[in-house]
């Protein structure tokens, strides 16, 4: 893990190298004269050797300390956290609506199989995933923004409610501003750890310990929830590489709905070349990505190799 | 294993709703390959009405079947002129995603050890890299157009088709035959493209079908966040015009229709893949 | 730079050559722009465009123009600061857009419009005469205006130099546009918008201490595309425009765009160096302390001693600051030379700082430039007419307002500046009330929907921004000036105010700095239009031709016609040898 990560750093930095655009090049605009630009990007350690750039952010990434945001002229540490957190605040009621909403109806599926409403739902759960997320974004606020009118469009909270984090999230106009965000992504989401628990309790349902079971007269609700604590087992692992996926910040769904979210913070980010939260943006995603992987792969044996298919984690 | 191709193919034609989203496929291809032509506008010519005016945002009717955008351009024809990208963009990167996907899985899977241990934390490298702002990086680098975003995605998307290829590989070159044509002095190139290779080929199809899907949207994705190039028109392009416009609240014959296009094509391949699954790996058929 | 030998840009071989007349490689991943070369075809141009304010359909329709002409075109689209990078590194190629918007605190000070842009002192990297153009014609009258106290003379000086850059086919100029359409609710009356600004804006605006509600609400809400990332009034990219409720500056700008004293009683000069001013009576800072003279004395030595970046240029010229009579708040200023700008450069660019806040904060967090400083919101202490009450970065930014102030807002308590991202939301929140104003110029047929709420309305004012296309004029084929001609008629200006800007525009006829409602207005006699088939024409008679494949091809090395306007009409410089390189 520490190699992989180490390469991925490695490989951020040249691109970041290689990218065009130099922060200190705005402030020409204000009549910088050539030396304050020279000041600036020495303050900014942009003068220095490419090497000793490239060893100061190795130590940069072995500390977790990534300096100060040109932009934002904080630490990186700050505004990361700051957008994270945000992020974390439309990911999480996601993630457990996907977590539950999958598995419940993924397991009445899988025992219901064959109905019509067993492949209504496949379907449909099949034609909302293949919608493309910004697109499915869109025609939520088309029909309950625009619409009904019944939520609101843009941002975390109405005007005035921008004080800490925690006082944006527990207040009462949080849920009507996250639904929109959530619900698009929960919807989209739920696809694949549905499917993935409907195939396994159709697999559970056919073995033979449940066929005992039934033969010494168990319940069929009692049946289920031994036929549901088998077929969890999957979905962990599932949620793994979700987590991993959620955690590189939906750009799309983050400009759609106005979510001051990590994705945006990345893409402004690289809009105004403010190299260390890209790279401290970077880095962390790549962390937890590449942890949520070390994690799926430790419990791959449990992992049924055609979960890959409905489960890859590259969704646009 | 042409048999199995076979049946996957059959089976296509089978199942009524493999049947409609193989003909959405069909009506995707042609409008790729005949889309521009039967298009009645150019994607970006300024309709006008009798005394010049540009025809801004008008809602569906004559001469403009699928209304216009507030520049006056006919939704019709770019969603017609739209679909060559995406169909280019979709199977390029998948057919290079592939390729590499499959060279690097074939050889890490087959000669294991220190070249399996390489190109594997090579693949989890690749599986660590947050997809779309490294597509946004590499866009910025390489600047946007056509052949740039096939590398941009290629470059993502072959680690899937690695791991799934080695993973194929590993059990393949177990079996007997393969063990024989090595006895017999067969070499490794021989061994991997004439015994392994046509036995993880319906893989790799499979991948590669899934894959154009993932292509479309990751282009799309792209598309909208403003990295294509501006001469070219694409739906994700399309999207982002509404969007930047401010549009979406009124055109929605200017939003829905490249949204539409783009699920429909996804949807589609899904569901033709799924089949083509079923086929290839039966013990997928008792699921 | 170039004693770094690894730094980030020479290793990818991107230093500019500086004044290299030969093509700079556009990007590390492109191929070299191959040089034009008499009696070849010209080569592909590289059109660099921002991303933003439709520029890339912009940039379509022209090359779909240049093409018809026989051109071959690659667009780069750039992002604001790599298109910065490529402009001042002169990387982008053949040709780029740019809009001239005078910035707001520079608006009556031409210096800004014609040096910065136009003066041969400026056409070098990292410099922002893009174009690298040199004429000793232009610098001539500019100078002159530079040093002219006479409003008349120097208007007449300045319409000289404007008319140069249109003899010359310098810069294309594609429209005055689009028009300010600010959108509010109708609830709020007595906003003052001005020109270029409109009614919602941040700089010098009138409308947030003069505005009332009808209905009695005290608190007003006005949404923003986006907002500052840090509250420090010293950083480069500069806390400068909202900064200005909080920070009085010393002059500012009524709605006419005229210096008027803000922070002084008053100002004037006692000959052409010498600048008396007086700081205004009673005024106090937001911590309650009075504002002394000596604040207006340190503030003006903290920039002479930091001269942080945003200031500097114009503090090149200051002298000496001294207090001259401590009763009567006098201080005097005296510049190294002439200075006719001096009121709108130096006066209206300046703020008030608090010494008992400032120097406190350096020692505290150990900076020594004080664009390293952190403003948490409790350091952001002005004088001005609003406090700071909450920074929450990318959501919001609440103002309260300063009811010690001379000039206190009347109707508002709480001004609150909302960051909403996406043009529908902004908007969606006009239509259910949930923002009061929008910080954003609406479309007219934006603003045709806006209106079908009846509570809602639009202002529009004048523009002061001018769009206009930028090229190398120091490399073939723009060297030429019958080329730069046929380009002149080879831009639709028409489709920019039609299509794009949907008539709220003004289509231009001739390359003007300074559009219409500018004060330092002058027509420029050379005008053009769009009409390809004469740009074909003009090409042709100027011993252009077309190769089989319809490429337009250079005309040959013997046409002595060329060879004199490419080398001859272009004055060299004393001491800079080989600015315009013999390329025949």
């Amino acid at each position: 893990m520490g190699f992989v990560l180490f390469m991925i750093a490695t490989l951020m930095f040249g691109m970041f190298v290689l990218l065009p655009g130099d922060p200190a090049a705005s402030f020409v605009e204000e009549g910088l004269s050539r030396k304050a630009l020279e000041r600036q990007r020495e303050l900014w350690g942009l003068d220095a050797p490419l090497h000793v750039q490239y060893l100061r952010y190795l130590g940069n990434v072995a500390t977790l300390e990534f300096g100060v945001s040109f932009r934002a002229q904080v630490p990186v540490r700050e505004v990361l956290v700051e957008k994270f957190l945000n992020s974390i605040a439309m990911m999480l009621p996601a993630l457990i609506l996907i977590m539950v909403g999958g598995t419940v109806i993924g397991a009445y599926l899988g025992w219901r199989r064959g109905t019509a409403v067993e492949k209504t739902a496949v379907l449909a759960g099949l034609a909302v995933e293949s919608m493309p997320s910004f697109f499915a974004g869109i025609v939520m606020l088309m029909l309950f923004s625009y619409g009904l009118g019944w939520l609101p469009s843009s941002g975390m909270g109405p005007s005035g409610s921008g004080g800490s984090f925690v006082a944006t999230v527990f207040s009462s106009d949080f849920p009507r501003y996250a639904a929109l965000p959530v619900l698009t992504l929960a919807v989209r989401g739920v696809n694949g750890p549905m499917l993935l628990m409907r195939t396994s309790m159709i697999e559970i349902r056919g073995s033979d310990f449940l066929m005992l079971l039934e033969a010494k007269g168990v319940s069929e609700l009692r049946i289920v929830r031994h036929a549901v604590r088998n077929a969890i087992l999957p979905m962990i692992t599932y949620f793994g590489v979700l987590i991993g996926t959620l955690f590189q910040g939906q750009v799309l769904l983050e400009t759609v709905f106005g979510w001051p979210g990590i994705g945006r913070a990345v893409v402004d980010a690289l809009a105004a070349r403010d190299f260390p939260v890209l790279q401290g943006a970077f880095f962390f995603t790549a962390i937890v990505v590449v942890g949520m992987n070390l994690v799926v792969d430790v419990l791959y044996g449990y992992l049924d190799p055609r979960v890959r298919v409905t489960g890859d984690e590259v969704r646009a | 294993m042409t048999r199995r191709v076979l049946a996957g193919s059959r089976a296509l034609v089978g199942d009524p709703l493999t049947a409609v989203a193989s003909v959405g496929l069909a009506v995707f291809v042609l409008l790729a390959v005949f889309g521009p032509s039967l298009a009645p506008h150019k994607p970006f010519e300024t309709l006008s009405d009798a005394g010049g005016l540009p025809l801004r945002l008008k809602a569906p009717g004559p001469g403009h079947w699928l209304g216009t955008t507030t520049r006056g351009h006919d939704v019709l024809s770019q969603m017609m002129h739209g679909a060559r990208i995406a169909f280019i963009v979709g199977v390029m990167s998948a057919v290079v995603a592939g390729l590499i996907g499959a060279a690097i899985g074939l050889l890490s899977g087959y000669y294991g050890r220190t070249v399996d241990q390489v190109l594997m934390r090579l693949t989890d490298v690749a599986f660590g890299i947050p997809t779309l702002p490294f597509a946004l990086i590499v866009v910025g680098i390489l600047g946007p157009g056509v052949l740039n975003t096939i590398a941009v995605i290629a470059a993502i998307l072959w680690r899937t088709q690695a791991r799934v290829i080695r993973s194929q590989v590993l059990t393949i070159k177990e079996r007997a035959y393969i063990r024989a044509a090595r006895i017999a002095g067969a070499g490794h190139g021989r061994i991997m493209l004439l015994h392994i290779g046509p036995n993880i080929l319906p893989f790799l199809l499979l991948y590669l079908a899934l894959s154009v899907a993932q292509s479309v949207l990751l282009e799309a994705g792209l598309s909208f966040l403003g990295f294509s190039d501006p001469r070219v028109i694409t739906w994700g392009g399309m999207l982002n015009a509404a969007f930047e416009a401010g549009a979406v609240r009124t055109a929605w014959w200017w939003v829905l229709p490249p949204g539409l296009a783009l699920s429909v094509v996804v949807v589609s391949s899904f569901v033709v893949v799924r089949q083509f699954e079923e086929a290839v790996n039966p013990r997928l058929r008792t699921v | 730079m170039d004693s770094h030998c690894l730094s980030r840009r020479s290793f990818l071989g991107l230093a500019p050559s500086i004044l290299g007349a030969a093509a700079v490689p556009t990007a590390f991943f492109e191929s070299v722009a191959s040089a034009a070369v008499a009696g070849r075809p010209v080569p592909e141009l590289v059109l660099s465009h921002q991303t933003t304010g439709g520029e890339p359909e912009m940039a379509r329709k022209l090359s779909e123009d240049l093409e018809k002409l026989g051109l071959r075109m690659k667009l780069r689209p750039l992002s604001l600061q790599a298109w910065l990078d490529a402009m001042t590194q002169r990387t982008y190629g053949d040709m780029t857009n740019r809009v001239k918007t005078p910035l707001p605190q520079r608006i009556a000070d031409p210096e800004s419009l014609l040096f910065e842009t136009y003066h041969s002192s400026q056409a070098q990297s990292p410099r922002y005469n893009f174009g690298n153009y040199k004429q000793p014609e232009f610098d001539k009258w500019y100078e002159l205006q530079a040093r002219e106290f006479d409003p008349k003379k120097r208007l007449e000086y300045i319409g000289r130099a404007a008319n140069v850059i249109g003899a010359d086919y310098f810069d294309c100029f594609r429209g005055n546009g689009p028009s300010v359409l600010h959108v509010y609710n109708k609830d709020w009356t007595g906003g003052i918008g001005t020109a270029g600004y409109g009614l919602a804006g941040t700089a010098f605006n009138w409308t947030w201490p003069l505005i009332r509600s009808a209905s009695g609400k005290r608190r007003v809400v006005v949404g923003q595309p986006s907002m500052r990332a840090h509250t420090n009034p010293f950083a480069p990219d500069g806390w400068s425009y909202e900064g200005q409720y909080v920070f009085d500056r010393l002059a500012t700008l009524d709605e006419n765009l005229k210096i008027i004293p803000w922070a002084l009683e008053s100002f004037g000069s006692k000959d052409a160096v010498t600048w008396d001013v007086v700081l205004r009576r009673g005024m106090k800072w937001h911590d309650g302390r009075p504002v002394t003279v000596d604040d207006l004395k340190w503030t003006f030595d903290f920039i002479l001693a930091h001269k942080p970046s945003f200031f500097s240029p114009v503090w090149d010229n200051v002298a000496s600051v001294t207090v001259t009579d401590p009763a009567r708040q006098a201080v005097r200023i005296v510049c190294k030379q002439p200075y006719a700008s001096f009121p709108a450069a130096v006066l209206v660019f300046t703020s008030l700082y608090p010494r008992h806040v400032i120097e406190p904060m350096m020692r505290e967090q150990g900076v020594s430039k004080p664009h390293e400083l952190r403003f948490e919101s409790r350091h952001v202490v002005g004088s001005g007419f609003f406090k700071l009450k909450r920074y929450t970065r990318d959501v919001e930014m609440v103002y309260e307002a300063n009811k010690d102030h001379w000039f206190a807002p009347k109707g508002v308590d709480e001004l609150v500046w909302k960051v909403v991202r996406t043009v529908d939301a902004m908007m969606g929140q006009l239509q259910n009330r949930e923002i009061d104003f929008a910080y954003m110029s609406f479309t007219p047929s934006q603003v045709k929907e806006l209106l079908k709420s009846p509570y809602l309305a639009v202002k529009e004012h004048p523009t002061t921004a001018a769009p206009y296309y930028t090229f190398r004029i120091d490399q073939l084929p723009w060297r030429d000036i019958e080329f730069r001609k046929a380009f002149h008629w080879s831009v639709d200006r028409n489709y920019q105010v039609q299509v794009m800007w949907e008539g709220a525009g003004r289509v231009v006829t001739e390359d003007s700095v300074f559009v219409p409602s500018h004060p330092f207005y002058t027509p420029v006699e050379t005008k053009h239009g769009y009409d390809l088939q004469r740009a074909r024409q003009i090409l042709k008679d100027a011993g252009y031709t077309w190769d089989g494949s319809g490429r337009l091809v250079l005309p040959v090395d013997g046409d002595p016609n060329f060879r004199k306007r490419v080398n001859d009409v272009v004055i060299q410089y004393p001491g800079q040898k080989n600015l315009y390189a013999p390329v025949l």
